[in-house]
């Protein structure tokens, strides 16, 4: 009888990313040197049960290229060769291939094996470096003798859904490629859905960029290309390969430079791709396939196109989560509570009368509190230690430190404290970038922290800690701090303040989180290379978060991440506006008043203006923007809560303020669909819907409606 | 709705102003009002004269913006585009897709 192995391929694939995640980390050990002999057999361990569990699953790829990793692993473990820099790299290099192996197993999908073949090749070299140095000096003579033949490159560029989200850009990236050399750009429009089905913040488009040398610049460097992905190596599929001159390879270089190819393929651009499956790629096809008609607008949503996005997903989000028996036991014990007061009611039902009454309420009261413990208990099982999202980090460190020259020593506190299962999925991009900012912006090279009377390492403190019903992330640097005056300057130039506006540093430190701030035509100090802060921001945001940053120049700096513990459960005001019910996240509420209509004028003719002690705050009509009908048109019966979103402050008027209380948020994308000004909904206690508000989008909405209005990012100074 | 009518409709474009900036942290406000013009089915006019910063985001809404047009059969022209616009549709291989040549 035969065994189905495929259901417990998924068990195989977890359990590999924990053992990519073991070697990683004892790799690191080793290069620090502070591991001992245990360390190293823990990473071989980890090698040989992939290998082993790869060859089950006929997983030939992985084998094969996880044994030469295992063989040089165990030449380390015995003794037989020293544990050197150069190795360590490499076998690093090699975990990202795993990784990138083991997704493609995940995705059922064809691994891209020219990274694979190139870092297997560095392993070989590596194993072979003691025992055949001639070849290796033959294959170095070979390789740079090669180089020089090439024309260029070509890059592949497919960015991954979210990549755009992280506050990286194409744009930028295509302008530093443009400087290097003669730039064609083939797009890829296949995987772009239906207009109506798109999320304008995903990234759908990718590229074949050709980089070709010119005399005035000479050969590019391959290392110098890398360096522009660097940021986004995560966040994309790339490969650079070199350019085939023109005589060596007539067939491809004719089709991919002559000016008649970039012709057609602008023609390409201009017509509506048809995305064929074939069974490496999709192609591209000027017209659709005599006698067949155009697919209609549903079919195309329903078939390829919606499957790179499904496929994506998986990537990036795990399905499954590990859970401690402790968590079990202490929800099966919740069961066991509710059972029993279940129970206690129902027999108390049977045989009711008045003089119960007060057992009857006890025991719902005992009711209540088993629901909630057992919600508690269940949101438990969600929570996971941020350790999990901090673990990416050693490894950052160690490979940019090398790249930038840079001494770094990373501290970590508080890998215990736990959120979120799904907060921590999604604050781990913003993160990155905080760190890789640290890294690039804040600490200095070593020259310049001896010259400042600095030690010449750097540290990076990540800490984590609960505070509230919030968890606290905190990102610090002992580098060189935000240039208030250079920033303040900018902002100037800029016109986003006046030299009289007299800001305190705080505010002028926070305007590196205004869009203008965050591209590399900035201040070059902070400025990231391709890393928006805005987009920082505006992502913790969505997650009901905030991020502050405090600095002292010479000293460091703080970013500070405030986040709810979970997305499952918010806390909320209750407002009314006519019929309706909707929800204000009590984090966006500043305070809520009573309205005085003298404190109100109009400016522009349309846009009315609330005077809130020293400053003007804009007015938002709930009704006016969701169309309802209001239960009064009086300013004087309404009430005002102040919020703030995406940066500026706003006044919503309501009818009525309710009560306070958590919800539980159910998704309305998911339920029904995406609408702007709306982050959910919730079921109330009496089974009526009532929305959940999203202050940056509700803000954006009620300015498209008024559009002299500007709700974002401004109030009025009084007079 | 009369025949007339709907002709009268049809024939007036919506036209779209773009601001300074177009780029992700926009992009869902001109995402809903895209939305809107290519559901009333009538021509549109955009003006990108003034866009001094441009981003991926951006661009790729245009694209989408444009393919969806074409399949639709509605009239999509420029009344006025920066260099900024047209030099990021260039290097990003946009320009025919955009109509920017």
């Amino acid at each position: 009888m035969s065994i189905d192995l495929s259901q417990f391929k998924q068990t195989f694939l977890e359990e590999s990313d924990e053992g990519l995640d073991v070697l990683e980390s004892g790799l690191l050990a080793l290069d620090s040197g502070t591991a001992d002999d245990e360390v190293i057999h823990a990473v071989f361990r980890a090698a040989h049960s992939i290998k082993g569990g790869a060859g089950t699953f006929s997983l030939t790829e992985i084998a094969s290229f996880t044994h030469v990793m295992e063989t040089l692993l165990d030449e380390m473990r015995d003794g037989r060769r020293a544990i050197s820099k150069e190795a360590i790299n490499v076998l690093l290099n090699s975990v990202d291939v795993l990784r990138e192996l083991l997704d493609a197993a995940r995705d059922d999908v064809s691994p891209e094996m020219g990274r694979v073949n190139e870092v297997q090749a560095k392993l070989e070299a590596v194993l072979n470096a003691g025992n055949d140095q001639a070849t290796e000096a033959q294959q170095d003579a070979e390789s740079e003798q090669k180089e020089p033949e090439s024309d260029g490159w070509v890059i592949k560029f497919h960015p991954h859904e979210h990549m755009l989200r992280t506050g990286n850009d194409t744009v930028r990236m295509f302008k530093e490629l443009a400087a290097l050399g003669d730039l064609e750009n083939q797009v890829d429009l296949s995987g772009l859905p239906e207009f109506e089905h798109m999320d304008p913040e995903l990234s759908y488009l990718s590229w074949t960029v050709h980089l070709k040398n010119n005399e005035q610049q000479g050969p590019i460097d391959k290392a110098v290309i890398e360096e522009i992905f660097e940021w986004v190596e995560d966040d994309c599929d790339l490969t650079i390969e070199p350019l085939i001159s023109q005589a060596d390879d007539t067939s491809t270089s004719e089709r991919l430079d002559s000016p008649q190819a970039a012709e057609t393929q602008t023609a390409a651009d201009n017509v509506t791709p048809i995305t064929v499956e074939s069974d490496s790629q999709t192609v591209l096809s000027k017209e659709p396939a005599a006698g067949v008609q155009p697919p209609s607008r549903t079919q195309q949503s329903v078939g390829a196109q919606q499957k790179p996005a499904s496929r994506k997903k998986k990537v990036t989000e795990t399905g499954s989560i590990r859970v401690g028996t402790d968590k079990i036991d202490s929800l099966i014990n919740m069961v066991g509570e509710l059972v029993i007061t279940q129970s206690m009611l129902s027999q108390m039902g049977e045989d009711f009368s008045m003089e119960k009454i007060e057992d009857l309420r006890e025991g719902l009261a005992q009711l209540e509190r088993n629901t909630r413990e057992l919600q508690e208990s269940v949101m438990r099982i969600r929570m996971l230690p941020i350790s999990f999202s901090f673990q990416r980090f050693p490894r950052l460190v160690h490979d940019l430190s090398q790249k930038m020259n840079k001494k770094i020593e990373l501290k970590m506190l508080g890998e215990q404290t736990e959120l979120d299962k799904t907060v921590m999925e999604k604050i781990g991009d913003p993160l990155v970038h905080l760190v890789r900012n640290s890294l690039d912006h804040g600490i200095e090279d070593p020259q310049t922290r001896l010259a400042a009377g600095k030690s010449e390492t750097g540290t990076i403190t990540l800490n984590a800690y609960h505070q509230g019903g919030f968890i606290i992330i905190e990102i610090s640097d002992d580098g060189a701090g935000l240039p208030r005056d250079k920033l303040l300057n900018k902002a100037i130039e800029k016109g986003l303040v006046t030299e009289q506006d007299n800001l305190p540093d705080e505010k002028i430190y926070d305007l590196i989180f205004h869009p203008g701030f965050s591209t590399a035509d900035q201040v070059s100090d902070i400025s990231g290379r391709g890393v928006g802060m805005d987009v920082v921001r505006k992502n913790i945001k969505e997650l009901g978060g905030n991020v502050d940053v405090s600095t002292e120049e010479g000293k460091g700096t703080t970013f500070t991440i405030r986040l709810p513990l979970t997305l499952a459960i918010l806390d909320g005001q209750l407002v009314k506006v006519g019929n309706e019910t909707y929800i204000i996240p009590l984090v966006s509420i500043i305070e809520s008043l009573e309205i005085e209509t003298d404190n109100i004028n109009t400016i522009a003719g349309t846009t009315e203006v609330y005077k809130m002690r020293d400053e003007y705050i804009p007015l938002v009509r709930l009704y006016e923007v969701f169309d309802v009908q209001p239960g009064t048109h009086r300013l004087q019966d309404c009430l005002l809560v102040v919020v703030e979103g995406d940066g500026g402050k706003a006044g919503i008027l309501v009818d009525d303020l309710l009560s306070q209380q958590q919800v539980v948020i159910k998704s309305l994308e998911t339920n029904y669909k995406r609408i702007q000004g709306v982050s959910g909904a919730t079921i109330l206690g009496d089974g009526t819907v009532a929305l959940i508000l999203d202050m940056s989008g509700l803000l954006t909405l009620a300015r498209e409606i008024q559009p002299a209005q500007n709700y974002n990012n401004q109030t009025y100074a009084n007079g | 709705m009369s025949e007339s009518e709907i002709r009268s409709e049809k024939n007036e474009a919506g036209t779209v102003i773009f601001d300074n900036s177009l780029d992700i942290t926009l992009v869902a406000g001109y995402f809903e009002q895209f939305s809107q013009l290519l559901n009333e089915q009538k021509s549109i006019i955009l003006n990108g004269a003034d866009i001094e910063r441009v981003d991926g985001a951006g661009l790729q809404l245009l694209a989408a913006f444009f393919k969806s047009a074409e399949f639709l059969q509605i009239s999509v022209q420029w009344q006025g585009a920066s260099d900024t616009l047209k030099y990021g549709a260039k290097i990003s291989g946009l320009t025919g897709v955009l109509a920017l040549d």
